[in-house]
């Protein structure tokens, strides 16, 4: 059982019978179980790092994700990933100093030697300080991205007041289109890029009556003159929802597409929204991918 | 035999019960309980994995039901224990799966018309900020032999990772997987510390 067959099975690839092999190793072969754990930190470390790439990357997001649990495992490998990094990387200014000193006696070359320790160290401790803040502005801009949600979601509710609303109740049915500007939804939520996502992935609750979803997918930039969204179930990367190809805002201060999700189609599950863009005469060409978690009231 | 024992669900267990259970987990081996926190992670994770969101209730349902048979039937004769943990950990699986294709889909029994984006509330923010000031703490409460360690072993992955882990392992005198569980065991303490912050308070 080599380490490829654990990531497989990380990433619900392999068939039933052979997961099964390995669930059981993972309780009861202690060795296996080891280098389970190993080979899964490795992944979630890959994802933090972004160095996953492919079906790897997809079947990691809209799979592995799936789990609170594992998210969790992602969330402590965004903090320890990155102090690790910056503990491995020497600090630059000691290095020119230590030749400057070189052709002295053996006693100087000792005091100096013991200098750079004391600045070595003081270098980890600065490291370990600008960590800290770097962590800290991370979460600063969460807290950000959650208020301007909320804003969002007050203006929506504003509108509802205001009578703009009043969408009829959509049907269920496994596939459909929509337009994506159509009225103002009853819920509203903004999702990152899955790649520069700095926690778990947004949840939403959607009660019975709920008939639309605003979502706000912000983009890394407006490099196409219209978009399109799919609503992809990972179970078995079935599409249940494209919207039509939409024109992104004219002037924005943040790149961003809107677009009102039938809450018909949603079920309490994890789903994956797949964002194309296209150019005048141009096929559609993948742009990006989010992450959403449709959980119970 | 096996089925009756396992199908039975029973709250808790008594301290004499949870000692039987450390002792025959350990199986002649004195570990002061690592054995029993590492089969419980095992399970968690075989829960998880098999989709239950309540693994950590399975898995100490699982241990649970292994420390009352103990009590009760004095022995047990599967070995190792990891064998019989797995399959109690299976009957109590199939329980959990049966139970949740009894239950009516949430979804169907709502009404509430109010919708909202579920934020997490203040008090889980602050919880956070408060954690993220401890990991400086934490990181410097290591042995620098460990910090070494964990750097080396977890550092920029791009820089030959494989290499850079099978030199350590041979300066260190260890195999590869014991390497990895060496550095698995710092992290985990190192997580385990942050988690302990916001208790300080």
């Amino acid at each position: 059982m080599n380490d490829q067959v654990l990531v497989r099975y990380l990433l619900g690839l392999l068939e039933p019978e052979d997961a099964e092999r390995v669930d059981e190793a993972s309780v009861v072969d202690d060795d296996i179980a080891a280098r389970l754990r190993i080979v899964e930190q490795d992944l979630v470390d890959g994802y933090v790092r972004g160095t996953l790439a492919g079906d790897t990357l997809a079947r990691f997001e809209s799979h592995y994700l799936s789990s609170p649990r594992r998210r969790e495992l992602v969330t402590l490998a965004r903090r320890f990933v990155p102090a690790v990094d910056r503990a491995a990387t020497p600090p630059a200014a000691a290095a020119p100093r230590r030749s400057s000193y070189s052709s002295l006696l053996r006693p100087l070359i000792l005091a100096v030697a013991a200098a750079l320790l004391v600045v070595a160290s003081g270098a980890l401790l600065f490291q370990t300080v600008r960590l800290t803040r770097e962590l800290r502005v991370a979460q600063t801009e969460r807290v950000m991205l959650d208020r301007r949600a909320r804003e969002l979601e007050q203006q929506l509710a504003d509108l509802r007041a205001t009578g703009t609303t009043g969408i009829k109740e959509p049907e269920r049915m496994p596939q459909r289109t929509a337009t994506a500007t159509r009225q103002a939804p009853a819920i509203a939520l903004l999702l990152l890029p899955q790649t520069r996502s700095l926690g778990p992935i947004p949840t939403l609750s959607v009660p019975a009556g709920a008939v639309d979803v605003g979502l706000e997918l912000r983009l890394d930039s407006i490099d196409f003159p219209r978009y399109q969204v799919a609503l992809r179930d990972p179970a078995d990367h079935s599409i249940v929802w494209r919207s039509d190809w939409i024109a992104p805002p004219a002037s924005v201060v943040e790149p961003s597409l809107r677009i009102a999700l039938p809450a018909g189609v949603l079920k309490p599950q994890h789903y994956s929204l797949d964002l194309s863009g296209q150019r005048p005469g141009g096929g559609p060409e993948v742009v990006g991918g989010y992450a959403l978690e449709i959980v119970p009231r | 035999m096996l089925t009756q024992e396992v199908l039975r669900e029973e709250p808790g267990i008594t301290q004499n019960a949870f000692s039987r259970l450390l002792a025959w987990l350990d199986d002649g081996v004195e570990s002061d309980g690592e054995r029993y926190l590492e089969m419980r992670r095992r399970l968690v994770g075989y829960f998880d994995r098999r989709g239950r969101t309540a693994a950590d209730e399975l898995a100490d349902e699982t241990l649970n039901r292994i420390a009352r048979t103990l009590v009760e039937a004095g022995a047990i004769a599967v070995r190792p224990p990891a064998r019989y943990c797995y399959v109690v950990a299976r009957f109590v699986l199939l329980e959990d799966l049966r139970r949740q294709r009894s239950q009516v889909p949430l979804e169907e029994s709502r009404n509430a018309h109010v919708v909202r984006w579920r934020v997490e509330s203040d008090q889980g923010w602050l919880l956070k900020e408060h954690r993220l000031d401890c990991l400086d703490r934490c990181l410097q409460q290591l042995q620098p032999s460990q910090r070494e360690l964990i750097v080396e072993y977890y550092a920029d992955e791009r820089r030959q990772k494989i290499e850079r882990r099978r030199d350590l392992a041979k300066r260190l005198g260890i195999t590869m997987n014991a390497l990895g569980i060496r550095a698995l065991r710092i992290r985990d303490g190192l997580m385990a510390c942050i988690g302990r912050c916001p208790q300080d308070r």
